[in-house]
């Protein structure tokens, strides 16, 4: 949200931001076997991406649920947390690049992009 | 329009895979453009055949002015692999205020895997795929839990 919208705006409940900010907390979550987490739903606890044991709240063997589209299809399980590629662990964090050409054009089009949407916005006041 | 009926008209639509045929939504709308829907249903039918029955398919079917029609099947949306996996009926109407559903990285790689066979996407690498999946989410209100 711009800085404009947000003095225009009441604040709404702080809900979402309670469970936004649990995405920073550094608790540590230890997979049991009995306790057969859903989908990782059970609770929004993050894993540290520095231990290697437990990146995934998903643990291995978990049914995939809605991955299903072909007819007759396995029904899809989790797999251990080594055999997905490594930059599944950091899709939820902002991009990082090694050029900074690209890193500066990544930049600028956020800013541009976020100017036009509030340009709109403040056109339709 | 300076030409007359040259040009191809485009109909983009949404069907249950190897469930066409139902006059409703598929029916009017091709014949409104002189395609015998029968033929299409057929056809529709036999390239879905492999796709779980019933899954909401987009279709974009391109109808020529000699009515002759050829369609391109894309995988199903997004949105409906993500409410799926969260076990939701319907998304927030509040997305970035309320939390409807969770849904692991590991459901996003998989959805990932999917429609990476989309034609559209084919440039892209399976992690900016990812994070196309996670937007999706996001204005889903679906929160994604590593």
């Amino acid at each position: 949200m711009s800085f404009l919208q947000a003095l225009r705006r009441p604040r709404l409940s702080n809900a979402c931001w309670r469970i936004r900010t649990l995405h920073s907390s550094q608790s540590r979550f230890t997979p049991s076997a009995g306790d057969a987490v859903k989908k990782g739903e059970a609770s929004p606890v993050e894993a540290e991406t520095s231990a290697p044991q437990t990146l995934s709240s998903c643990v291995a063997g978990t049914p995939l649920e809605g991955v299903n589209w072909l007819k007759n299809q396995a029904p899809v399980q989790a797999l251990p947390d080594e055999d997905y590629p490594p930059w599944l662990w950091k899709v939820l964090e902002p991009r990082e690049f090694d050029d900074p050409e690209k890193a500066e054009k990544y930049r600028l089009r956020q800013i541009n992009r976020k100017h036009i949407r509030e340009k709109n916005y403040m056109s339709t006041q | 329009m300076s030409k007359q009926q040259a040009v191809a008209q485009v109909v983009r639509i949404l069907i249950p895979a190897g469930k066409a045929a139902p006059t409703p939504p598929v029916g009017p709308v091709l014949g409104a453009r002189g395609v015998k829907s029968m033929d299409f249903c057929r056809e529709f039918n036999a390239r879905t055949a492999h796709i779980e029955p019933g899954m909401p398919t987009p279709t974009l079917i391109t109808v020529q002015p000699d009515r002759t029609f050829s369609f391109v099947i894309k995988t199903p949306p997004t949105s409906y692999f993500l409410k799926k996996a969260a076990g939701i009926e319907k998304g927030t109407g509040k997305p970035g205020h309320e939390v409807v559903g969770t849904v692991s990285l590991k459901h996003i790689y998989e959805i990932a895997k999917i429609k990476a066979r989309d034609d559209n996407v084919k440039h892209l690498r399976l992690e900016a795929i990812a994070r196309t999946i996670v937007g999706t989410a996001k204005t889903l209100g679906v929160q994604v839990v590593p």
